[in-house]
């Protein structure tokens, strides 16, 4: 996740345990059957985003582009 | 892995004993291994950089110890018995099932039991007592469509509770009774006037609980499902005119067959709701169980209780009476509530930006 975000979000274990644990248990996120293990002997574990957390995932993005869609310049914007 | 790296790990695998059993079971193994690999690349980027991810994760620990055990604690089975119970495929009879319920239910009860309870010189506590228990389980099965964020099954019993907590309103602010006792005028046109004015009130109520819907976290996504599909609302609302058609018998003694006919075209109506994908097939379905149910309050009453009816006027060599117009008037509300929520893609819920001139 650091790699991803170019080190501006680190989350810890715990947290992203925790994020995982709630999503899954609201049914947002699927776990996949366990993989074979890789090479270095631990099995990789899998997760996907299931129908409804697909469709939070566009609602929550849908929310955002209209929130960046609305945005309006104010006074100070507008006169500098 | 040096010696420090390992020890580190060892220390977080300890750590993890302090997780609920049931998390550990699912997690623990995932992750140690995860920070098995994370000490690793830390290792690789300095000598402090293990310490520090280490001391990093001592330091989220209570709050997710916390957040694990809160989580514990709660009934999750129970949501998860919510989501298989609740949860079905659009169209599946389960899902058309839990639809027509409230149909179902209050009619059977209200033409079957209580009619027969009287009929058959019980007390009629009986009946209402089988009503109260009916309203009860449907009450329950409004929460638990909540609960799994109001799917579309759901919508009749908001429709139910949003139109009774209107009507219920109206009438502790006495405007009921300012409509039909105090005011003055012809009574078809106070009639009118206060079910333009219910019709009203109801969209606005209907706008808030949407905003509300939109703000809270468990029903935002219906909220956007609603933008969609405004439809959702007019499924609602069906829920509503629901309660105006039985309400049509309420001055009808063995009204009871009347009222389980009542049944047929609601639950075709429903059942062509929740498997037609067109819109317009969909509208007038619900338009249709309307009009069919109301037409069945319309014989009830010319064959049962038209005759004490007082007339309101003559069309043509027809007579017609305060029942038979106020049969039509409600069955224009009904179609009105269909068809009100048309509005909703024209109503902008989000706040304008504030523009500040200068």
């Amino acid at each position: 996740m650091e790699r991803l975000s170019d080190g501006k979000i680190s989350l810890s274990n715990g947290t992203l345990y925790e994020a995982l644990t709630r999503l899954l248990d609201q049914e947002l996120l699927e776990r996949l059957p366990d993989e074979t293990p890789e090479e270095s002997g631990r099995s990789r574990k899998a997760y996907r985003l299931s129908r409804d957390g697909l469709a939070v995932l566009h609602a929550e993005f849908d929310r955002l582009r209209r929130m960046l869609d609305q945005k309006r310049p104010t006074a100070v914007e507008r006169h500098s | 892995m040096n010696n420090a790296s390992l020890w580190f790990t060892r220390l977080y695998a300890q750590l993890l004993a302090l997780y609920p059993r049931r998390f550990q079971a699912d997690f623990a193994e995932e992750m140690k291994a995860v920070f098995a690999l994370r000490i690793k690349e830390a290792a690789r980027a300095g000598i402090g950089q293990p310490l520090c991810l280490t001391l990093r994760e001592m330091g989220a620990l209570p709050l997710a110890l916390w957040a694990a055990y809160t989580r514990e604690r709660r009934p999750l089975i129970m949501q998860k018995r919510l989501v298989r119970w609740f949860i079905h495929e659009p169209g599946s009879w389960q899902e058309i099932l839990l639809a027509s319920l409230p149909f179902l239910a209050l009619c059977l009860v209200l033409g079957t039991f209580s009619f027969k309870a009287m009929e058959a010189g019980l007390s009629p506590l009986v009946g209402l007592g089988l009503m109260g228990l009916i309203i009860l389980a449907l009450a329950l099965l409004g929460i638990a469509g909540m609960l799994v964020r109001l799917p579309r099954w759901s919508m009749p019993y908001a429709g139910v509770l949003i139109a009774g907590a209107v009507f219920l309103a109206l009438n502790l602010l006495g405007l009921q009774d300012l409509f039909f006792g105090g005011m003055q005028g012809p009574w078809w046109l106070r009639m009118a006037a206060f079910e333009l004015l219910y019709l009203v009130v109801l969209f606005a109520a209907t706008l808030l609980s949407l905003r509300l819907a939109r703000k809270i976290a468990l029903t935002s996504i219906f909220f956007e499902q609603v933008r969609k599909d405004w439809s959702l609302i007019s499924f609602a609302m069906y829920g509503g005119a629901f309660t105006l058609v039985i309400g049509m018998y309420e001055e009808i003694a063995n009204g009871g067959l009347y009222i389980l006919l009542t049944i047929l075209p609601f639950l075709f109506s429903t059942w062509v709701y929740l498997r037609q994908p067109s819109l317009r097939r969909r509208l007038t379905a619900l338009s249709l169980g309307i009009t069919v149910a109301m037409g069945i309050a319309l014989v009830a009453h010319l064959l049962r209780m038209d005759l004490f009816s007082p007339a309101v006027f003559q069309v043509g060599g027809m007579v017609v009476t305060r029942s038979i117009l106020s049969i039509f008037l409600s069955w224009l509300l009904g179609l009105g509530m269909l068809f009100v929520p048309m509005l909703l893609p024209r109503i902008s819920f989000d706040k304008q930006a504030q523009v500040q001139t200068a």
